[in-house]
């Protein structure tokens, strides 16, 4: 089924790819991209996507803290972790501020999958 | 089974391999250029003349305003000129390697239809007064020889450019006695 | 596998990644200590290294993934900056450059990066001679522990260990993960994979392991001395808060700190006395960035306070240390990013001693000692006193939140009741109707907290976490109001502030915690006091929400510049953001239907007069009266009417259109750097480059155009310009030479120069060659000025000769340039100081796209001629016209002007009829150099459009293209520097002709 989805990476090159892969072999549509956790914070309020994928080293605000600001603004946000960190150090972060996974970055098929479940 | 099976194996191939010319004239001889390559066939056009430029080139048109260079493609293969006066010239423009230029031939013939494998390579020989390295190939059609002209080679812009040199030197050469 | 639909993405924002890197590297050779330097070259690296990962690019990934490593070494100062090092970083760059090349054109990874890697790898495992001096029962281990710390970035647990092991372009970490690994851990990677040459480093890793735990043993004992010291600092913590809350502001401190100056030579000793003077440098940073920075100091604080209040009773201490562990890498990547080098080697160091730790907990079975993390956090607390508050309300939480969520009312009577408040607030709700209303209400709706009553029933150390939230919450709310954040903001994080203290308030009791009453009322009361007079501040000092209040300590040692320079950069970042990327032939089509439509208009301008004419016909030949012909009038008025407006629309969307095709010149100037550190390295010379003007914008074909007579020039004044460093000094110079690449506008025009600080050119050695040559006689050279002289250089026939002398060659390629430049109408002068200085300046036209310019006709055609080479037209009657050696000439103003004819130039049949008398003269010039052209009519001045002509038609021409006219005709634009030069050949040759048969007939 197809997503809103807002991008959130600090780097234009991965947002300008992880948006090919998630529109045009997901079929989703990207309703934003973000470069920093606090701009991730203000679109998320005025795009209210159904999925945000969020890059966890970032300047300004990082994608956990942002993560926690989106959730404590909507609890019932869907946020995915990207991340070329590992899983084992995030992962926890990850799971108590409740947000939906974490994924490899570099695994555009994996992405794909778990946007669709 | 097994003829219809080759017949129709050999049909498919066939249908591969076929390649679709716009033939045009030049004189007697019949030249073929790939129809890929054909953006539009227009009929004479008010050509400017551009001062100094290689004798071949007959000037610029404006087409739907783009400034495209014009070659006499008679005078660019050293063909004989025509005994009789043309009554209008046929430019076909096409698009070689995104350098579209107009040609001037005689007239224009249909599209023809020919296969691959029936193109054989260049003559080492001159063909109709024609050097062999403009030409891609040659095919009989009707009992007539069809030229496939390679006109990447003829616009190759060395070329071109050792062309347009020997002029200016002679034209120098002329100055200087 | 390689994704190909994302390559040419990866291949676009790599090249960027990789131009920024560069000249990053560039500039840390001349400035290796620069931290923000390494950073920007490490975030480049990081952002390849994910994008080639995403993409699947293996060798990508594997060369970025190793320099990135190295990078974390020099960055966390564990390694030094050497040439060697940033010669090793430019080799890698431009080989993850030709790979990039490689799978732009093949799609595959064709360069090898193997020997790099190695290379690099040898830096990275290189033995402890070139790591910078420290304690010296510490020196042996930091090399190694940061290796560990970038590989705990990777990984911690032994099943990531695995997993990080089977990916194959990960090999060349064996030495960072030997060094990590325990004994154990090594045996097992020794039977898994086969280690060829890293068994010897191993071994040497393995020493370096003893040497630690050795370390590790030494320090404890002091360690836990000052554990003890801190324990009782921890009785006394009521007393510090109080005395921080009564202290006037406690952001006197930052600024103190702020405003204290930095010294690098103490960012490199690495003290392990942990009392010693810790300094923040004064670095410019808007406080936006300070504030966050401080936010996420004291999240992370509060939770490194709990962490380590957990410690020695925890049960699995090994995740608590790396939970601190994660906290403490995040703080020094933002101290990092702030560029403070003392905090984030004092975070390196801690991060350091929690690996050691983490180490000896998986050989060592006694019991260990934590004190040091509570030195570390003294320390910090001693450096940000803000940070005493974070850990003081840490551990106070507060049960009564009465008097604060009554401060609260106040406040909002208070602003209800204070007109100047209220309109203030009307301000900002207007501007933020959505949040700052709806917070607004919602701080007046809090229920009180006494009466909710909420059940606890877990027990676990959540809550406690969750707390810690809470008051680093408060804490950023107090910062947010000092730093003079919008008011709703403010609001909002007060808003989530009592909310939590609610549920905080609750949890505290069920905890049963001990709490200081009267500290934490104080505390309470003091926030919102504190809020209160931030806004008030900011009602009375301003009515922008964006003002700056004065007790803002933070602000007032940040300099007005600062603010400035921090408010224009955001704008710019928002101008940015907002920028997309186009297709330049999408622009360039649209420019050129631009065009189409500019002749149109001159289409339907010459409709509209012959409107008008066709009225005089009506009037004349049909004899209509006036009242007949009232429609016609009012229609040709009307119609002109529309042809004016449509001219105006068309005029701007023209400018717009051109706009848009401006880029700034930043674009080839950063290009330079790199050629110039090439090009004094092959010349074995000293040469620094300053760019200026970067920003100045021209048009995008100009912009490609003037790159390779730039690269001409820069070569020239470095090959030849600029001495060698003995030479230089012999002349009494710096032994670095300079060369500036400045650029700026004048009027319509976009200057270049290019000057260097070398020897300058030689005018008597240009004579003498030029006597030589026989290109003028003796005393026509002597006649000559200076200037007359050095514009030689830039003729075809002086730079293609092989070289003035052996020391001085000046003018290779002078005559390419001064081709090229003057085909965008532009124009080049040399000014030249013997033994101080020589300066090129170039002066481009802003567009090329659409020129002034004059038409005239000879014969049945019509020509362009750009009017910038334009100096005036003359009507000439033939009595005033002489020949001179061959040549008809004319003496304007007491100067001789050659005169040409077009149509005899071109080979043109003239309409002038052999009677006529009078001829059209116009006068054209490169610079320097002018002639007349005569033609048989002047049609008048027009906007032209260029439009490019095929290079055959263009080179060895004088037409630099041709443009459209009114009537759908071809006019040739002529190219006046080619037909100048095309004359004076034949001038030349006359003159060396006449010149041979006077010694001919001298002979006989």
């Amino acid at each position: 089924m197809s997503k809103r989805i807002l991008i959130v990476d600090d780097s234009s090159m991965m947002r300008k790819m992880l948006s090919k892969v998630l529109a045009d072999k997901g079929g989703h549509s990207i309703v934003g991209e973000a470069k920093n956790g606090l701009e991730a914070l203000e679109l998320y309020k005025s795009l209210k996507p159904d999925l945000v994928t969020m890059d966890i080293t970032m300047g300004e605000m990082d994608g956990l803290s942002a993560a926690r600001l989106i959730l404590n603004y909507d609890g019932d946000a869907h946020i995915l972790f990207l991340s070329n960190l590992d899983k084992e150090k995030y992962g926890n972060d990850v799971a108590s501020i409740g947000a939906v996974g974490f994924v490899n970055k570099h695994k555009a098929q994996d992405i794909l999958d778990v946007i669709s479940d | 089974m097994a003829d219809r099976y080759t017949a129709s194996r050999i049909d498919s191939s066939d249908k591969e391999q076929l390649i679709q010319l716009v033939g045009f004239k030049i004189g007697k001889e019949i030249f073929g250029v790939d129809i890929l390559m054909v953006q539009e066939i227009i009929r004479s056009a008010p050509i400017t003349y551009v001062p100094n430029s290689p004798e071949f080139v007959e000037g610029v048109i404006n087409l739907r305003g783009s400034i495209i260079p014009v070659i006499d493609l008679r005078k660019r293969l050293n063909l004989h000129s025509s005994s009789y006066a043309k009554e209008k010239d046929w430019i076909l423009i096409l698009d070689i390697g995104g350098r579209v230029t107009g040609f001037i031939v005689d007239s224009v013939t249909e599209v023809i239809k020919v296969q691959e494998n029936s193109i054989d390579p260049p003559p080492d020989i001159l063909v109709a007064g024609l050097h062999s390295q403009y030409i891609r190939g040659v095919c009989e059609i009707d009992d007539n020889l069809l030229i496939l002209l390679d006109f990447s080679r003829i616009l190759l812009v060395d070329e071109v450019k050792k062309l347009k040199s020997i002029t200016l030197n002679q034209d120098n050469n002329d100055a200087d006695e | 596998m390689i994704d190909l639909s994302l390559l040419e993405d990866f291949v676009t924002g790599a090249g960027e990644s990789l131009d920024e890197m560069e000249n990053a590297l560039l500039e840390l050779e001349t400035n290796p200590n620069n931290l923000e330097l390494l950073n920007t070259i490490f975030r480049a690296m990081h952002t390849i290294k994910g994008a080639a990962q995403f993409v699947g690019l293996d060798k990508v990934s594997a060369l970025s993934h190793v320099l990135e490593d190295l990078l974390d070494l020099l960055r966390n100062g564990q390694r030094q900056v050497t040439i060697e090092i940033v010669d090793l970083m430019i080799k890698t760059k431009d080989r993850i450059s030709l790979l990039v090349t490689d799978l732009e054109r093949t799609q595959t990874e064709q360069t090898e990066v193997d020997d790099l890697i190695a290379q690099i790898n040898h830096h990275l495992t290189e033995d402890s001679a070139t790591v910078i001096a420290e304690s010296p029962t510490a020196t042996s281990a930091s090399q190694d522990d940061v290796e560990i710390s970038s590989f705990l970035e990777e990984a911690t647990g032994d099943e990531d260990l695995s997993a990080f092991l089977t990916e194959d372009n990960l090999e060349d970490d064996f030495s960072s993960f030997l060094s990590e690994s325990t004994e154990e851990q090594q045996v097992s990677f020794l039977s898994n994979e086969n280690p060829e040459e890293e068994l010897s480093s191993f071994v040497t890793e393995e020493k370096i392991d003893d040497d630690i735990s050795s370390f590790l043993s030494g320090d404890t004992q002091e360690q836990a001395e000052d554990f003890l010291s801190v324990e009782n600092n921890d009785n006394n913590q009521e007393d510090d808060l109080s005395e921080f809350l009564a202290e006037s502001s406690a952001d006197n401190e930052i600024s103190e700190f702020l405003s204290e100056e930095t010294q690098p030579e103490t960012a490199i000793e690495l003290a392990p006395e942990l009392n010693e003077d810790f300094v923040l440098p004064d670095e410019e940073y808007d406080q936006e960035l300070f504030g966050i920075f401080i936010q996420q100091l004291k999240e992370k604080f509060s939770l490194l306070n709990d962490y380590v209040e957990k410690l020695p009773s925890a049960n699995n201490p090994a995740e608590l240390l790396n939970a601190s562990l994660e906290a403490l890498e995040s703080l020094k990547f933002s101290a990092n990013y702030m560029a403070y080098q003392q905090l984030t080697i004092i975070y390196v160091k801690w991060i350091e001693e929690v690996i050691d730790c983490l180490e000896n907990l998986t050989i060592v079975t006694e019991p260990m000692s934590f004190a040091f993390m509570n030195d570390y956090l003294r320390k910090l607390q001693s450096i940000f006193p803000q940070l005493q508050e974070a850990a003081t309300a840490v551990k106070k939480p507060t049960p009564e939140l009465n008097p604060f969520v009554h401060s609260l009312d106040n406040l909002v009577i208070d602003e209800a009741t204070e007109t100047a408040t209220l309109a203030f607030i009307n301000d900002l709700i207007q501007e933020q109707p959505n949040t700052v209303a709806a917070e607004k209400l919602a701080i007046v709706s809090i229920p009180e907290p006494s009466g909710v009553e909420i059940n606890y029933a877990e027990d676990d150390g959540e809550d406690s976490d969750l707390f810690k939230k809470l008051s680093s919450a408060l804490d950023s709310s107090i910062e947010h109001s000092i730093t003079s954040e919008p008011v709703n903001e403010l609001f909002g994080a007060l808003l989530a502030t009592s909310k939590e203290e609610q549920s905080r308030a609750k949890a505290e009791k069920e905890h049963s915690l001990q709490l200081n009453i009267k500290t934490l009322d104080q505390a309470n009361q003091e926030i919102p006091t504190k809020v209160i007079n931030a806004i008030k501040e900011e009602v009375k000092g301003t009515s922008t929400p964006e003002a700056t209040p004065k007790p803002n300590a933070v602000i007032n040692a940040v300099d007005n510049n600062t603010v400035k320079k921090a408010k224009t950069e955001v704008s710019a970042d928002k101008a940015f953001k907002k920028s997309i990327r186009v297709d330049a032939d999408k622009i360039d089509s649209l420019m050129n239907q631009v065009g189409e439509l500019i002749v149109d208009r001159a289409y339907f301008f010459q409709l509209a007069s012959e409107i008008n004419e066709l009225q005089q016909y009506l009037k004349s030949v049909t004899g209509l009266g006036q009242k007949d012909l009232k429609p016609v009038r009012t229609f040709a008025y009307r119609f002109s009417e529309a042809v004016i407006s449509l001219g105006r629309t068309s005029n701007e969307l023209q400018e717009g259109v051109m706009k848009v095709r401006m880029l700034p010149i930043a674009q080839i100037f950063n290009r330079y750097p790199r050629l110039v550190h090439d090009l004094a390295h092959v010349n074995a010379k000293k040469v620094q480059l300053e760019i200026r003007g970067e920003e100045t914008e021209l048009d995008k074909m100009i912009i490609e155009e003037i790159s390779d007579p730039l690269i001409h020039m820069i070569r020239n004044a470095i090959g030849h310009g600029i001495e060698t460093p003995e030479m230089r000094k012999k002349a009494g110079k710096s032994e670095t030479g300079t060369l500036i690449l400045e650029a700026y506008h004048e009027s319509n025009h976009i200057v270049i120069e290019v000057t260097d600080d070398g020897k300058g050119i030689d005018t008597d050695k240009i004579k003498a060659k030029a006597e030589e040559m026989n290109l003028f006689s003796k005393e026509e050279l002597n006649r000559m000025t200076k200037e007359d002289l050095t514009r030689f250089i830039m003729m075809p026939g002086f730079s293609t000769a092989k070289e003035i002398n052996s020391t001085s060659g000046r003018g290779v390629g002078m005559d390419v340039v001064k081709k090229n430049i003057e085909k965008l109408n532009g124009t080049i002068e040399v000014e030249s100081k013997i033994g101080i200085e020589t300066k090129i300046r170039l002066k481009i036209p802003l567009t090329l796209a659409i020129i002034q310019a004059l038409l005239v006709r000879v014969g049945e055609d019509s020509f362009t001629i750009p009017l910038a080479n334009v100096e005036e037209t003359l009507r000439v009657s033939e009595s005033e016209i002489s020949i001179m050696e061959e040549t008809e000439v004319m003496y304007l103003r007491g100067k001789t002007l050659p005169i040409f004819r077009l149509a005899t130039l071109f080979r043109l049949q003239s309409s002038q009829k052999s009677g006529e008398t009078d001829f059209f003269v116009v006068v054209v010039n490169t610079g320097n150099q002018r002639i007349g052209l005569m033609v048989d009519a002047l049609l008048g001045q027009e906007e032209v459009v260029i439009k490019p002509l095929a290079d055959y038609l263009h080179e060895q021409n004088c037409f630099s293209g041709a443009t459209i006219i009114g009537d759908g005709r071809i006019s040739l634009i002529l190219d006046v520097y080619e037909l100048i030069n095309m004359t004076t050949d034949k001038q030349i040759k006359k003159h060396h002709e006449q010149e041979k048969k006077s010694l001919a007939s001298l002979a006989e």
